[in-house]
């Protein structure tokens, strides 16, 4: 028996993608408690919940907070530590977990440098609409709101725009491989024994049940008189479940090298045409890029398409296939980006591969919800210009799905493996590394120059669910 | 057997705690004898796979923890302890309490009582996993350069052509496979199923009626271990972890009252498993564990785990919880202050609390003052399939073939 969802009460960003063509994030501060309060008694009937659209509306509003957000806003010490360790944390000292090394250090960043107490991030508001002047509009009515209660400060603006084609900067469709979640998919509980079937509620959601068989750990609040409207704390009368309908966010701000990304394609594709392959230049970089993410550029993944792209299967079935036969790697590279982020059925040992492997994946997974920043490259050169992707992903679990499945990314030693790296891991200098196309007669290994991706900045945040936005708003 | 496990525990002298913690660190970073100012070489051994100094029991009498995986019996391998690291031996044992201080380290007769307090002190593992079976470092080490030489051999231009021009040539040759494979299969896993439970049953009766005689004909010390506040866990370093790759875990948790023959009869199983059944490269799948041991100790008061494993502590952890949550709790279920389980065989619960099973390791685990690891930058899985190169490349009948050809 599986709990409905709350969805009036669950940000509307948390379980479903919005597809709108242009996302503004702003980073905001509060200089009190009051202020924060202020701001967010103001907007908070505007948060964008769950339900079911009957229409699509031409904006939507979600918002989020760090952990020295909410103790502005006023949360005890003793609230706040029932929070995630690495939530309370901060993404800037999980430099060593995430491989934030060199010129991805956090003293180096944008956004969320810890060395600059100054642009300490307290809210992440996030704005979205239909047309660009939907979202101006709706921007300059929030501008309008922070100048009338003054005291909150706009750290940063970076605004996302998503191309027609949904591709990103390196030129591949965004966000192909998204888990679905049970009970916001109409194929549910009837296929519970298909591995690939939506994920339980829990593993995005707090207040239900995950892959694991119980409810994620979940905040608490003292059971105060303005606590009254959040849900109840079994056995624990004192205490509400502030987490209830919740769930964490991660952002980076990820630039891309889109000019040096392409001269790596360009300098490695014609190998393979002197070995195998009697296809035009064109076709081989676009074969190698293939390669390296395990899905075509147009998101056909190589497991159903290997020798050419193809038209889009189904989004079901561009998303639900296995690798099955394929252990050696010889359609899908064993080290390729979507084995990587998503091993399916072949994570662990060949002979555990299949529903065993699915059930360790599945407790793994993230629902990816960025968008590309900048101007697409239009020259072969690099123009100088910031581009790359605000990379967002909702999960229930910090450690164990954002920041391991960014451990596989970056391993060079990832289910097997040796010196081998992600293409689009940011830490490529670390050591030798390389990607490994496996093919007859022999395997390629390509070294990496560098990396295509650099870290600019980032913070964990958390989503509240509806009432407990109420909850910080009002006063005490 | 060709690997071991030496697991020893001796009292530290009162008062001389911190000047050995001091010593050990230093060690500890400097490890690989980059420096000058180690006497502690393990690669000139050529036996150990992973060692650790361990500072135990902060909280009740110091102990000190010295295990090691190695190949070789113990007594060839303390010999060699001594010829290798023997400047070290007054600086870190001479901070214990019954160590044969005062002599020349180089002497016969040092060599003679030295190696009689360490076995005295040892402590043979309840269970011991091995992640690849009758391996010599030496021998990995070989096959490990052996792989690199071809991945580069692979990479040269004239050697793909080579390969490329060449192959069509050679024939495919049709397999099949006979019926009766199938059935030798059958009977061989239930042969090694009826050897895991005959194993299983001997240990357990030697464990319960036959070594508690021994040990109290040793008189050795008890260590009573006194577990760590729970605020201990906030002073657990984790940035010591991840450095090579693979981090060692030493984790010491008090066993309930009246558990620790369940759990006896329990570890019996799974060390038959662990030979039997898990021995090429895998425990229960988790491909990640170089060498493990568990070992009651304080006379069934407290479970000593220790392992070597690749990856983070998040991810190990993962892997337990994801593939063999059954294992661990009827293994830890005994031990106070494991998340609650329910059921009795094929629990619920427990370990799946992960967050709260991760807090419950972070909580007992002790950090190493030294790590040393044979293979800084491979996997278990690195090294089963460097293994399965060397095993097949026969440099003998290559030289035989190649020069007759």
């Amino acid at each position: 028996m599986t709990t409905p969802l709350q969805l009036d009460d669950i940000q509307g960003f948390v379980v479903r993608g919005y597809t709108f063509l242009y996302a503004r994030y702003l980073f905001l501060q509060f200089d009190t408690q009051a202020h924060g309060q202020q701001w967010l008694a103001k907007i908070v009937d505007w948060t964008t919940p769950a339900t079911t659209w009957t229409q699509k509306p031409k904006v939507c509003q979600n918002i989020a907070f760090t952990v020295d957000g909410l103790k502005a806003l006023g949360l005890a010490d003793s609230s706040l530590q029932t929070f995630s360790k690495e939530f309370v944390a901060g993404m800037h000292t999980r430099e060593r977990v995430l491989g934030d090394t060199e010129g991805n250090r956090a003293d180096l960043w944008e956004i969320g440098n810890p060395t600059r107490p100054d642009l300490q991030i307290h809210a992440l508001l996030l704005l979205f609409g239909l047309t660009s002047d939907d979202l101006k509009q709706f921007s300059e009515q929030h501008a309008q709101i922070r100048a009338q209660i003054g005291g909150i400060t706009l750290l940063h603006s970076i605004d996302g725009v998503r191309r027609l084609d949904k591709k990103e900067h390196f030129g591949y469709l965004d966000g192909a491989g998204q888990p679905q979640i049970e009970g916001m998919d109409a194929r549910s509980a009837a296929h519970s024994a298909d591995p690939t079937r939506p994920l339980k509620a829990g593993e995005f959601v707090l207040g239900y049940q995950n892959e694991y068989g119980i409810l994620p750990s979940s905040p608490t609040v003292p059971s105060d008189a303005r606590a009254q409207r959040l849900a109840a704390v079994e056995k624990q009368p004192a205490l509400r479940d502030f987490g209830c309908n919740g769930t964490y966010l991660v952002l980076r701000k990820l630039y891309q090298d889109v000019a040096a990304f392409r001269k790596f394609l360009q300098d490695n594709a014609p190998d393979f045409h002197s070995e195998s392959r009697k296809a035009a230049d064109r076709h081989e970089v676009e074969w190698l890029a293939a390669k390296l993410v395990g899905r075509w550029r147009s998101g056909t993944p190589l497991a159903l398409s290997p020798e050419q792209d193809s038209p889009l299967p189904g989004k079901h079935e561009n998303n639900t296939f296995k690798f099955g036969d394929d252990t050696a790697g010889l359609t899908t590279p064993r080290g390729s980006h979507i084995r990587r982020a998503n091993p399916r059925d072949t994570f662990g040992l060949p002979g555990a591969y299949g529903t065993e492997s699915f059930k360790a994946v599945n407790r793994h997974r993230i629902i990816r919800r960025g968008m590309p920043y900048g101007p697409p490259l239009q020259s072969t050169q690099d123009d100088g210009a910031d581009r790359g992707l605000v990379f967002i992903c909702i999960n229930a679990n910090i450690a164990v799905q954002y920041e391991f499945v960014q451990k596989w990314m970056n391993d060079p030693n990832f289910n097997g493996l040796y010196q081998n790296q992600d293409v689009f891991a940011h830490n490529h200098h670390i050591t030798d590394t390389f990607a490994v196309i496996e093919q007859p007669p022999l395997r390629q290994r390509i070294p990496y120059p560098q990396s295509f991706v650099k870290v600019r900045g980032g913070a964990y945040f958390f989503m509240p669910g509806i009432a407990a936005l109420r909850y910080l708003s009002a006063s005490e | 057997m060709l690997q071991n496990a030496l697991t020893v525990i001796t009292k530290i002298k009162p008062g001389e705690l911190e000047t050995l913690r001091a010593f050990l660190l230093v060690v500890g970073r400097d490890i690989k004898g980059k420096r000058d100012n180690s006497h502690v070489h393990f690669a000139n051994m050529h036996t150990t796979h992973f060692a650790r100094w361990v500072i135990i029991n902060e909280y009740g009498a110091p102990h000190l923890l010295f295990s090691s995986n190695h190949d070789g019996s113990d007594v060839e391998y303390i010999a060699l302890l001594i010829e290798i690291i023997a400047e070290a031996l007054d600086h870190i044992w001479g901070h214990c309490e019954g160590y044969p201080s005062g002599m020349d380290v180089r002497s016969p007769q040092f060599k003679a009582a030295f190696t009689q307090y360490l076995l005295k002190h040892a402590i043979e593992p309840d269970t011991f996993y091995i992640g690849y079976r009758g391996v010599r470092v030496n021998e990995m080490q070989g096959f490990l350069k052996l792989r690199l030489r071809l991945e580069q051999t692979f990479d040269l231009p004239a050697v793909r052509a080579a390969v490329s021009e060449a192959l069509p040539h050679f024939p495919l040759l049709s397999q099949t496979t006979p019926a009766f494979v199938a059935l030798r299969q059958n009977m061989r896993s239930a042969l090694i199923l009826a050897r895991v439970l005959w194993d299983t049953i001997v240990q357990f009766l030697y464990l319960v009626f036959i070594k508690p005689q021994i040990l109290r004909a040793r008189g050795l010390p008890r260590i009573d271990y006194v577990v760590p506040p729970p605020e201990a866990a906030a002073l657990y370093k984790a940035e010591i972890e991840d450095v090579v790759a693979q981090n060692q875990m030493t984790v010491i948790t008090r066993i309930k009252p009246g558990r620790s023959i369940p759990l006896k009869l329990v570890l019996c199983f799974v060390n038959a498993a662990a030979k039997h059944i898990f021995n090429e490269g895998s425990l229960a799948n988790i491909a990640t564990i170089h060498f493990a041991r568990w070992i009651i100790i304080d006379d069934g008061k407290h479970l000593l785990f220790e392992s070597n494993y690749d990856s983070t502590f998040e991810s190990y952890i993962g892997d337990f919880v994801d593939k063999v949550s059954h294992g661990m709790n009827a293994i830890w279920r005994h031990s106070e202050g494991f998340p609650e389980t329910t059921g009795f065989i094929l629990t619920q619960g427990g370990c799946n609390h992960i967050e709260a099973f991760k807090t419950y390791i972070r909580q007992n685990q002790i950090e190493a003052q030294v790590f040393y690891s044979a293979y800084p930058q491979h996997t278990v899985r690195n090294l089963i399939s460097a293994l399965r190169i060397g095993q097949t490349a026969d440099r003998g009948a290559l030289e035989a073939w190649l020069s007759r050809f």
